[in-house]
């Protein structure tokens, strides 16, 4: 199909590069993060509270929780694995500017070709880069505390990586740049304070870090006003039940309890940004309980 | 004759008569004591009394709570204690103080003795210092010297004993100098005892401050025991006299002069001696006893209880603006009646003059007071519907009574009132001129020159002073260029009928026109109006789009959206508009000509909206700049496009087929039979009022001449006649001749030029009566005739009679049942009826602006036709009559004493007047000046974080915020229950202003989950002194439905309001991202503009605008100000920000902050020896930085996507327009001013790495840096020339970036 052919002759025409482009290329050719929608999990430590419902109250106690789940919890957990999947064909999106093309800082931001992630296609047609998340926490369900938890994002050849990123409230979010240019960093949060700073360049130490408060209602925008095509998104989330799909479109979310459970499905090419705002999926114990979301074309937005 | 023992009278019968007079003359006098005595004031005064007692008995009683009882016992119990232990302490202490007083008597004896020795070394020095002057011998110097020396030694020696003496008082009774253990115990016991003694003093006497402070206060209001008694003496009969508790209460205004018949006395008043309370407040400045219905209305308990005080008990309504000392008006110099009118010196309801606000109180005051109107008392109370009235006489300027900084709209009715006039324009007919030669009256309302000589005129004269209002109409001067043909006759007839929301008044078919004569005439005269409209109007240039330009419709909708059309003008193809500053145009294809070639475009309409003063000078439509450009490569006219669009809607309209040709008309039967054409009655009836006689008339009308050249004549007349004086031969012409005619007459009788501007007639004077002084007009001066009549047949506008509507009103008030707003405003009717009925100057006004032309009722039939009522029918609704009203009687040009006229600082007085420039060319139509208020119930753990400063900010950043941006409380004090989430939760009110930035999502219907995101615009703090929770601007605030208790919309800016959403559907989604980008493209909120830009750039910028934005979808227009008008503007938004005007120092471009700037940086080691620092600052700007979104220093900002680009203002103005404490706090954090900015943080406080060779990476230097150079910027320009500065790269890339592999 001609995602994948276009991404073959982006291989043979740039494998003389440097090596880091050649890997980063490889990668992407390989299924990897560059091209199929570079995602970064944060490591959360799922915490579940006693499902039980009897022992509610009594489990004011933090310590309390971790052990009660082990002992009684485990068995009363499920997770979801599945893959949202683009029904329908279509056509590539051509780059957002070609390697060479004379845009702002071109010797940084157009050495290679830029693409356009609004709508990353991975193998079957899997779509990359959709968050798939609950708006609210299932009851019984520990608000997460993540205050201690760093994140990194990155921006390189004029990109952010990643591309969407789930970040919980409380943690740090530190942006680095891999550039030799500057950048600024510019949330649109809809209930955090947001930040609009200059990213110096090559700053690997991430001078600037953002904190959400707030759970949002969705992902918001992050861009960057040097660079008009940069963007990228956050879902700052007080819980653990939030996965974005990699390069294929899967996503697994787990330590959910069992019953049904409303997720929403977001993606910016999605007309209205949801691709479902509300999904029930019923979740077994044990299990985990496989599902596809079907994404029709029509619902696409560009 | 001899004296004899006989009298004249009977002794016994003058004895008797003697004895009964006396009786007689003593019953009076005790009547007229008892009838004295029994003044209702006297009661009144009881009962404030009795009512101060009980509300300072509930005081004290909230004031001595359990924890008060509790904690006055505790420390009464620990004094006891204290003493107690004291006592047992006795013969110690004793001792003690016998120490303490050896040792206070040795330092005081001690303190003497240094006095005479300090005396002594004095005189000494002084002998030596004269023998140095006197030039003595050395030996003797020496000596004196030595003395000298020698006092000084003694002196030294007794301070030092002074010192010692000092520290030994320290050590009396203290245990460290005593060696006994025992007795050391002891004594730090005594030491210990006596401490807390003290601080237990105090702190009793803190604990019952306010309630001693209250019972004093209970005992002088309600005295006990003996006083009592003497407060019951004081209260009789002739002993209540000297120096009674009851008494008048007399406020004394010598200079506040009332006229009282033919001359000015001093005023009196003594209103207070029953309204006693009027200027009581309680602690925070709240009413002490603001008025209120209570449950009980006789029980002085019950409206303590609910703080629901009846009349006369009450404080005043208002009393932050009035009566109280602290207020602007207190009443020690403004007294009542010169606000409120009424008989200052009257103690009983009736001689005090109250006057009802409507017929049914007057009937309710008849049963309670025995009221009765008084026709004697020249000026009665205002009724309270016209309290506000009364502040024009010393409010001139009137603006401040609507707008105000602290006190809002303080008399909404009476401004609403000024501002119809000036909507309306009745000045152009009725002048009213606010000065008497030199010196101010009244609002002075009046049009500014016309031509340049009236301007001049005014100029040299200087007891002249120049009027500041425009005719209100568009312009007639080049009207055949607009209008098509037979529209200005079909629109003068109605003009409501071609657009009903039009503000021009119907002069045509009103009541006294019906009969069949007028109708006749009329249209002879309006086909007159049209002949001569057309006939002078002048010729024009009218502007063409480009030959074969082809307007694109689609594309015109939305640049009429777009470019700020709809800010003034509503088009009901463009969905939300709702501006009523220029007219509805939804209809305008109708009406404006068509080219001739082709009937799609019309030059005039694309010439008015390119360039509105091409066709008129003095029009308030602004210039938009809406000049051609380029899109894809194709050249966009943006006028003709809008045009294009305005006219799609359709066709124009065949107006000619609608209206009469006056020459078909039927002729008029005469009495006499004789039959003659409406046109030619017409003329006769002119003529002959031109003093032609009957005759001459007949002659000229069959000699179809006036029999004098034209330059002969003076008058209208001169269009009858040929130059030469001869006949004219065609009959069309002579016919058309005389249209002209009729119509000159017919514009000089109506005043047609005093709103709009007709070649010819500028200099024509006002047609109406002056009203600056109506508010005192005899009434018997008011021609009332058969009005009564006709309001008690007709009156109404469907023909049903105005007497029987106030019955109904009067019957359904006296039914009881509450009749609410529209009760009151059928009584509010009621009103004006029996006000015009009792010939009062409300009523007449009322029915002159309902039904002008009603007072010719039944007179037509007897008056010639050119003498009846011309005053024209405005389509005014009732409540708008009622603040006309209001405004027209308060216009009675007496104004007070030169110290009571308000006169406003200059700051004021800037704000003032400029608040009047933005109402006059809509500037709030676009811009907010003040931002959304709103009020909430913040939960403060959860809706609010204190902002918390990084690494990345600038503490002085900061600093410089909190200078400019003053934090301001946001907690109210105030605290309301709420619903949340199915929970009743007490919250405390908080609120701020803020813009909002995220819609509530418009699927959740639940209260507690619909949010709205505000950004904060100014530095609030949620907390107290003691815990403060600052939260800087351009914070988000999130809100919900629940919590939400009021929003109060901005102060202008309503189309910002309405583009920024319509921006953002273009753009397809209603993210924040999009929002904020939107706000950049709209016009900008001008909060704090004072503090922002440069005031002489503000004027210069006001008279000619450049564009400032790259980000905007259009451009500040050019309105037709005058330069003083620029400069009030200019001016204004200084004075309302408390910012320096007219002029600002300008600090970085001074030499010596420069060299400063150099020597401070170079010892601080920023910079190093040979670097100049204005050159590293310019390297500053010329970095990789500002050239990402600027252009700098002559090279070009580099757009790679035109339509997604951010480019931000050209740098080259920051030195004229910007202030340069603002670009600082800009460069620190660009967020804290204005919050949807694309502008980042460029200088974190914790990034030293990106130009880590200018002021050794010191981003704190780089900003100031930044702003100096910008602030040099020509200079450096100039002296340096372009540069481009690299900084010196990090070492190649370190790492990888995450999610690489």
């Amino acid at each position: 199909m001609g995602f994948r052919n276009q991404m073959i002759k982006l291989f043979t025409s740039r494998i003389r590069h440097t090596s880091v482009a050649a890997a980063m290329l490889l990668s992407g050719f390989a299924g990897c993060e560059y091209g199929g929608g570079a995602v970064l999990v944060p490591e959360v430590t799922i915490v579940p509270a006693d499902f039980s419902g009897d022992s509610l109250e009594s489990s004011s106690s933090p310590e309390a929780a971790p052990s009660q789940a082990a002992t009684s919890g485990a068995s009363e957990l499920g997770s979801v694995v599945g893959r949202v999947v683009l029904d329908g064909s279509f056509e590539a999106l051509t780059p957002l500017h070609s390697a060479g093309a004379d845009v702002k800082d071109k010797e940084v931001c157009a050495k290679f070709d830029t693409p356009d992630e609004r709508l990353v296609l991975g193998a079957d047609n899997g779509v990359a880069n959709v968050f798939v998340y609950m708006q609210k926490a299932p009851k019984g369900t520990q608000s997460l505390n993540a205050a201690d938890q760093e994140l990194i994002f990155d921006q390189q050849y004029c990109r952010f990586l990643p591309h969407c990123l789930v970040v919980p409230t409380g943690s740090t979010v530190k942006v680095l740049s891999n550039d030799t240019v500057a950048h600024n960093t510019h949330s649109y949060p809809n209930k955090n304070q947001g930040v609009n700073s200059g990213v110096a360049p090559g700053d690997r130490e991430g001078k600037l870090r953002i904190t959400y408060n707030r759970a949002e209602a969705e992902p918001i925008a992050v861009k960057c006003d040097y660079h008009s095509w940069m963007n990228a998104y956050h879902l700052p989330i007080d819980h653990a039940f939030a996965a974005v799909t990699d390069k294929d479109g899967n996503f697994e979310i787990s330590g959910l309890p069992a019953g049904e459970h409303v997720f929403a499905i977001w993606h910016e090419a999605a007309s209205g940004k949801f691709v479902e705002r509300k999904l029930a999926v019923q979740v077994a114990s044990g299990d985990a309980t496989p599902i596809e979301i079907k994404y029709a074309v029509s619902k696409l937005d560009l | 004759m001899p004296a004899t023992e006989h009298f004249f009278r009977s002794q016994k019968k003058l004895h008797l008569v003697f004895a009964i007079s006396c009786v007689v003359l003593l019953a009076s006098v005790i009547s007229m004591m008892v009838e004295d005595y029994a003044d209702p004031w006297r009661a009144y005064q009881s009962t404030n009394f009795k009512l101060q007692a009980a509300a300072k008995k509930v005081e004290i009683g909230r004031l001595r709570t359990a924890e008060f009882e509790a904690n006055l016992e505790s420390i009464e119990q620990q004094k006891q204690d204290i003493d107690k232990s004291l006592a047992g302490l006795k013969s110690l202490k004793d001792e003690v103080d016998a120490q303490r007083n050896v040792a206070v008597r040795h330092i005081e004896s001690l303190e003497l003795r240094l006095r005479n020795e300090n005396a002594l070394r004095d005189q000494d020095r002084a002998l030596y210092d004269l023998a140095i002057r006197d030039n003595l011998s050395d030996e003797r110097k020496e000596l004196l010297k030595k003395q000298f020396d020698l006092a000084q030694v003694l002196c030294d020696a007794t301070t030092l004993k002074l010192e010692k003496g000092y520290s030994e008082l320290q050590n009396v009774g203290t245990a460290a100098t005593v060696e006994d253990p025992e007795k050391a115990a002891s004594l730090s016991q005594l030491s210990a005892l006596e401490k807390s003694s003290v601080e237990l003093t105090k702190s009793l006497a803190k604990l019952v401050a306010d309630v001693d402070l209250a019972e004093s206060a209970l005992q002088k209001i309600e005295p006990s025991g003996w006083m009592k008694a003497k407060r019951k003496f004081m209260e009789l009969p002739i002993i209540e006299g000297f120096n009674g508790h009851l008494k008048v209460t007399q406020d004394w205004l010598p200079e506040l002069h009332q006229t009282l018949g033919m001359t000015e006395i001093a005023r009196f008043d003594r209103c207070r001696t029953c309204h006693m309370n009027m200027d009581r407040t309680a602690p925070g400045n709240l009413p002490a006893f603001p008025h209120g219905k209570a449950s009980k209305a006789d029980d002085i308990a019950a409206w303590v209880a609910e703080n629901k005080f009846p009349h006369p008990f009450t404080t005043h309504p208002n009393h932050e603006l009035f009566v109280t000392s602290s207020s602007p008006h207190p009443i020690a110099t403004f007294g009542c009646t010169a606000c409120h009118d009424g008989q200052g010196s009257g103690v009983n309801f009736g001689n005090a003059e109250h006057t009802p606000n409507d017929p049914h109180a007057a009937e309710d005051w008849h049963h309670e007071y025995g009221y009765h109107p008084n026709h004697f008392w020249e000026y009665p109370m205002q009724a309270e519907r016209f309290q506000e009235s009364t502040c024009l006489k010393c409010h001139h300027n009137v603006t401040e009574l609507g707008v105000h900084p602290k006190f809002g709209a303080s008399a909404p009715k009476v401004y609403d009132g000024f501002n119809l006039i000036g909507k309306y324009g009745c000045f152009g007919c009725h002048e009213i001129y606010g000065f008497d030669g030199g010196n101010a009256i009244g609002p002075d309302m009046r049009l500014e020159p016309q031509t340049a000589e009236q301007e001049k005129r005014v100029a040299e004269d200087v007891t002249q002073f120049a009027g500041k209002y425009r005719k209100v109409g568009p312009s007639l001067r080049h009207v055949a260029a607009k209008a098509v043909p037979g529209f200005i006759e079909y629109w003068t007839e109605v003009p409501g009928r071609f657009r009903p929301s039009t503000k021009m008044p119907q002069f045509f078919n009103l009541t006294n026109q019906e009969d069949e004569l007028a109708q006749a005439f009329e249209a002879v005269e309006l086909a007159g109006i049209a002949k001569v409209l057309l006939a002078d109007s002048q010729p024009i240039d009218l502007l063409k789009p480009t030959a074969g330009y082809e307007p694109n419709v689609q594309r015109g909708k939305q640049l009429f959206s777009e470019r700020g059309c709809v800010a003034c003008h509503q088009h009901e193809a463009v969905e939300g508009t709702t501006a009523e500053f220029g007219p509805n145009i939804s209809d305008i294809h109708r009406k404006v000509s068509r080219n001739a070639d082709n009937i799609a475009f019309s030059d005039w309409l694309y010439t008015w909206i390119r360039e509105p003063t091409r066709y008129h000078a003095r029009t308030r439509m602004p210039n938009l700049y809406l000049d051609t450009y380029t899109q894809d490569e194709a050249a966009v006219d943006p006028a003709a496009d809008i045009t294009a669009f305005l006219l799609s809607k359709g066709e124009q309209e065949d107006f000619a087929s609608k209206v009469v040709d006056p020459l078909t008309l039927p002729a008029i039967v005469k009495a006499d039979g004789v039959e003659i054409s409406p046109l030619d009655e017409l003329v006769t009836l002119f003529l002959r009022k031109s003093r032609f006689s009957e005759d001459a008339v007949l002659d000229i009308l069959k000699n179809k001449t006036i029999g004098q050249p034209a330059a002969k004549l003076v008058g209208d007349e001169r269009v009858l006649a040929t130059e030469d004086g001869t006949p004219v031969v065609d009959d069309a012409e002579w016919a058309s001749r005389k249209l002209e005619y009729i119509g000159r007459r017919t514009i000089s009788r109506y005043g047609c030029y005093a709103c709009h501007d007709i070649p010819g007639y500028e200099d024509a004077r006002p047609i109406g009566v002056a009203l600056q002084d109506w508010g005192r007009k005899d009434t018997s001066k008011l021609g009332l005739e058969h009005i009564e009549e006709f309001l008690h047949h007709h009156g109404e506008p469907d023909g049903s009679s105005t007497l029987e509507r106030v019955e109904q009103a009067m019957s359904d008030a006296n039914s009881g049942a509450d009749g609410g707003q529209k009760l009151e405003n059928e009584l509010t009717q009621a009103y004006f009826y029996d006000s015009l009925i009792h010939h009062g100057r409300p009523g007449f006004l009322w029915q002159k602006l309902r039904g002008p032309r009603t007072y010719d009722y039944l007179k037509t039939e007897t008056k010639g036709y050119d003498e009846r009522l011309r005053m024209p029918k405005f389509p005014l609704k009732e409540q708008e009559i009622e603040a006309i009203a209001t405004f027209v009687l308060g216009l009675v040009a007496e104004p007070p004493a030169e110290q009571y006229v308000y006169t406003p600082t200059e700051r004021d007085r800037n704000r003032i007047e400029g608040e009047f420039l933005l109402a006059k060319y809509n500037c709030t139509g676009c811009h907010m000046v003040e931002l959304p208020t709103i009020t909430f119930g913040v939960d403060l753990d959860e809706d609010v974080f204190p902002t918390v400063l990084s690494d990345a900010d600038h503490v002085k950043g900061l600093e410089l915020l909190l200078k400019i941006r003053k934090p301001k409380a946001a907690l109210t004090g105030q605290r309301k229950k709420f619903v949340i989430d199915g929970e009743e939760v007490d919250l405390p009110l908080a609120s701020f202003h803020g813009i909002r930035m995220v819609e509530a999502d418009a699927e959740e219907e639940d209260p507690s989950f619909r949010e709205s995101g505000f950004d904060t615009w100014e530095t609030l703090d949620f907390g107290n002194s003691e815990d403060p929770k600052r939260v800087l601007a351009s914070s988000r605030i999130t809100v919900t439905d629940a919590k939400m208790v009021e929003y109060v919309p901005a102060r202008g800016g309503k189309f910002a309001e309405w583009l920024v959403p319509s921006l953002m559907k273009k753009e397809g989604s209603l993210t924040s991202d999009n929002r904020n980008l939107a706000w950049q493209a709209a016009p900008p909120p001008l909060y704090q503009e004072g503090l922002k830009v440069q005031t002489p750039w503000l004027y210069q910028f006001l008279l000619e605008p450049e564009k400032i934005r790259y980000t905007t979808v259009l451009r500040m227009p050019k309105f037709t100000l005058s330069p003083k008008e620029a400069q009030t503007l200019a001016n204004y938004f200084a004075a309302v920000d408390g910012a320096e005007f007219p002029y600002q120092e300008l600090i970085p471009t001074d030499t010596d902050y420069v060299a400063e700037m150099q020597d401070v940086l170079t010892t601080e080691g920023l910079l190093t020896q040979g670097e100049s620092y204005l050159d590293e600052c310019w390297k500053s700007v010329n970095g990789p930085l500002c050239i990402k979104c600027h252009s700098v220093g002559a090279r070009k900002y580099k757009v790679s996507d035109p339509k997604k680009d951010i480019q931000g203002p050209n740098l080259n103005r920051v030195q004229q327009r910007l202030r340069a404490d603002w670009v600082q706090l800009w460069l620190y954090n660009p967020k804290w001013i204005t919050p949807y900015t694309s502008m980042p943080v460029n200088f974190p406080h914790n990034n030293r790495t990106q130009f880590p060779d200018l002021f050794e990476g010191d981003p704190e230097a780089q900003v100031t840096g930044i702003r100096d150079a910008l602030f040099n910027y020509s200079r450096l320009l100039e002296d340096v020339g372009p540069t481009v500065y690299a900084p010196p790269q990090a070492e190649p890339v370190a790492g990888e970036a995450a999610g690489e592999e």
